[in-house]
């Protein structure tokens, strides 16, 4: 099994140089962020002036730029390849962000006793478990020894790590592990992680998304009113669409024939059409005005002509 | 449970009758029309649309061992439909020999959810006496990359240059290593077809990226998101679309099996003819005035 990306050796491979330009960042800004700190608040506005102006103009151009004669990227696209790099990483810190607000409105709601307590308590439940359960697994691939040098010591006990799911032969032939049986199933490993993700994660989240259904049909039995042409109008294409989308619905049709002119009159194609001639139309109409919003938009943004919240006034 | 939630004194007419019936009434009809067909396991027959037929076409357009990219971009909660979404794709590129590679834009779910999806399909498509070094093996005939956080500079990375951006796959381990990442340029040269298998508004990243780059573009999309697609379809920005659990029985009918999403169509049907009766139910008032101003008339 090959080493992986965050294995700490990988940083020793380079010499310690990846510390060094590692610790140097976090240093670097640091300091970025006191001298900010530092700054007058019109000095503040006019740095995110500036550079957002900068950010957009690079993109600008970036496209317009042309390509050199031999079909290479210009120098300024192989810069931006850099920032979407950055992206993920400033995206990290957001998943970082999101667990410590989590854990600090949950905890203090233990601490204070708050009203529905419990259901903190059930939180930190599931995050530990879940963590522990995913992180104790893959731990052996990340931080343990070289695959060559691997050991059935260094795996997590069974109930942690599925022995069977370990599928490089070479790797069980080294572990001494027994072929895997015909008859197991990955999707029903028996260990930690596969129960808390597949036998409950995945069905209480698809239940909450299935609960919309109920939702929806009673909304539509109460408002769906055919009181005006227009209502009348709409029902009469919900239901066709409605129809058109399940086989019940086809059958009504099935007797017209799959080919030829009257084929468009089949339940299906009739839905169809309606998709992707009106609908279709429609949307294109509500594609290009956003697209003129968003266009007007980012103008506004770039050039900080935008004001309101996040835009110039405190929040 | 009374039927309303009115006393019977106070029923005034048919509209405040039918909106006062306790809705749990409703939920529980839907919940019986939906499960009785299933477990009576009613097989009703499905008829391929054009843009599932048009998604299929475009898979067997493709010569074997050409790469494809995945973009799984789905969560537990569309299950239901991208799931059996998933699972027909992944066994027609299997039956092509097609190699692929799985990412996710959409959720930190999504490398797990789709795994799991691929390693149905395996099953399903090969049986569990499949030799441990035949067709696909991972890392020589698909890899899957894991998440990254969508945004529109690094999908423009991706296009450029797909190893640089990816780095290594789910577990961490560098791409560069796997013999499917050998020759790997940039995603118009390397790939001939992106599939996006989504739960969210990805779509359009793609189709403005790549979609003029001469790599065909597929969705698997849920029902709810469908509606918005059909400018891209006529204009063949998308070459094929799968619409919700619909979309994916069409594309096993056409691939010859029948999956899970062919067996739940008929709970699906079910729960469509009974929100159908209740529409009807709920107009009874009007469409009786109706006929009453006529016969005044």
């Amino acid at each position: 099994m090959p080493r992986s990306l965050f294995n700490f050796d990988w940083f020793a491979r380079n010499d310690g140089a990846m510390w060094t330009a590692a610790v140097l960042s976090i240093l670097a800004c640091l300091a970025v962020l006191a001298v900010i700190h530092f700054v007058p608040r019109q000095g503040k506005r006019w740095m995110i002036v500036a550079l957002t102006f900068i950010a957009g103009a690079v993109y600008a151009l970036e496209y317009f730029w042309p390509e050199t004669p031999a079909g290479e990227p210009n120098p300024i696209t192989t810069g931006t390849d850099i920032i979407g790099n950055v992206l993920q990483i400033v995206a990290a810190f957001t998943f970082l962000l999101g667990i410590y607000n989590l854990v600090h409105i949950h905890f203090n709601n233990i601490r204070r006793t708050r009203a529905n307590w419990g259901y903190s308590v059930v939180f930190f439940a599931a995050f530990i478990g879940m963590a522990v359960a995913a992180f104790w697994r893959d731990w052996y691939q990340w931080f343990g020894p070289e695959p060559g040098a691997l050991t059935l010591a260094n795996l997590p006990p069974p109930f942690i790590l599925d022995r069977n799911t370990i599928d490089d032969p070479s790797l069980r032939a080294q572990l001494g592990l027994p072929p895997i049986p015909d008859t197991f199933n990955p999707l029903y490993a028996s260990d930690l992680y596969t129960f808390l993700f597949r036998g409950l994660y995945v069905n209480l989240e698809a239940t909450m998304f299935s609960i919309l259904a109920f939702y929806i049909v009673s909304a539509a039995y109460r408002a769906f009113r055919i009181r005006n042409a227009e209502a009348a109008l709409m029902m009469i294409t919900a239901i066709i669409l409605m129809a058109g989308q399940v086989p019940l619905g086809m059958a009504l049709t099935n007797w017209i024939p799959q080919e030829g002119v009257v084929s468009g009159l089949r339940i299906e194609n009739f839905s169809y059409w309606v998709l992707n001639v009106i609908n279709g139309s429609v949307q294109r109409a509500i594609d290009f005005g956003l697209g003129l919003g968003a266009l007007a938009m980012s103008l506004r943004i770039w050039l900080s002509l935008e004001r309101g919240t996040y835009f110039g006034q405190e929040v | 449970m009374a039927l309303t939630n009115s006393r019977p004194g106070m029923m005034q007419n048919w509209e405040q009758f039918i909106s006062r019936i306790d809705r749990r009434y409703i939920y529980l009809g839907l919940l019986v029309f939906t499960i009785l067909p299933l477990v009576a396991g009613l097989g009703l027959p499905i008829y391929a649309t054009p843009p599932v037929i048009n998604f299929h076409r475009s898979i067997e357009a493709l010569p074997q061992d050409q790469l494809v990219l995945v973009s799984s971009n789905w969560d537990a909660g569309t299950y239901a439909e991208n799931e059996p979404q998933t699972i027909a794709i992944f066994r027609h590129l299997m039956r092509r020999r097609l190699k692929f590679v799985v990412m996710s834009v959409g959720s930190p779910n999504a490398p797990q959810l789709t795994q799991n999806a691929l390693e149905v399909a395996i099953l399903q498509e090969f049986g569990p006496e499949r030799p441990a070094d035949a067709y696909p093996i991972y890392g020589r005939d698909y890899v899957n990359t894991g998440y990254k956080v969508r945004n529109t500079p690094w999908i423009r990375s991706l296009v450029r240059d797909p190893i640089a951006a990816l780095q290594a796959d789910w577990k961490g381990r560098q791409l560069r290593q796997y013999p499917l990442f050998a020759g790997v340029t940039t995603l118009p040269r390397s790939f001939s077809m992106l599939i996006d298998i989504t739960a969210s508004a990805t779509t359009p990243a793609w189709i403005a990226l790549i979609g003029s780059e001469r790599v065909d573009i597929s969705l698997a999309c849920t029902a709810v998101m469908a509606p918005e697609q059909y400018p891209y379809l006529a204009t063949r920005q998308l070459t094929g679309m799968l619409t919700g659990m619909r979309g994916a029985a069409e594309y096993e009918d056409l691939l010859d099996f029948r999956g899970r999403a062919s067996r739940m169509m008929a709970g699906q049907s079910f729960a469509h003819l009974y929100l159908f009766v209740l529409i009807i139910f709920g107009n009874l008032a009007i469409i009786r005035g109706w006929f009453a101003r006529r016969r005044t008339a």
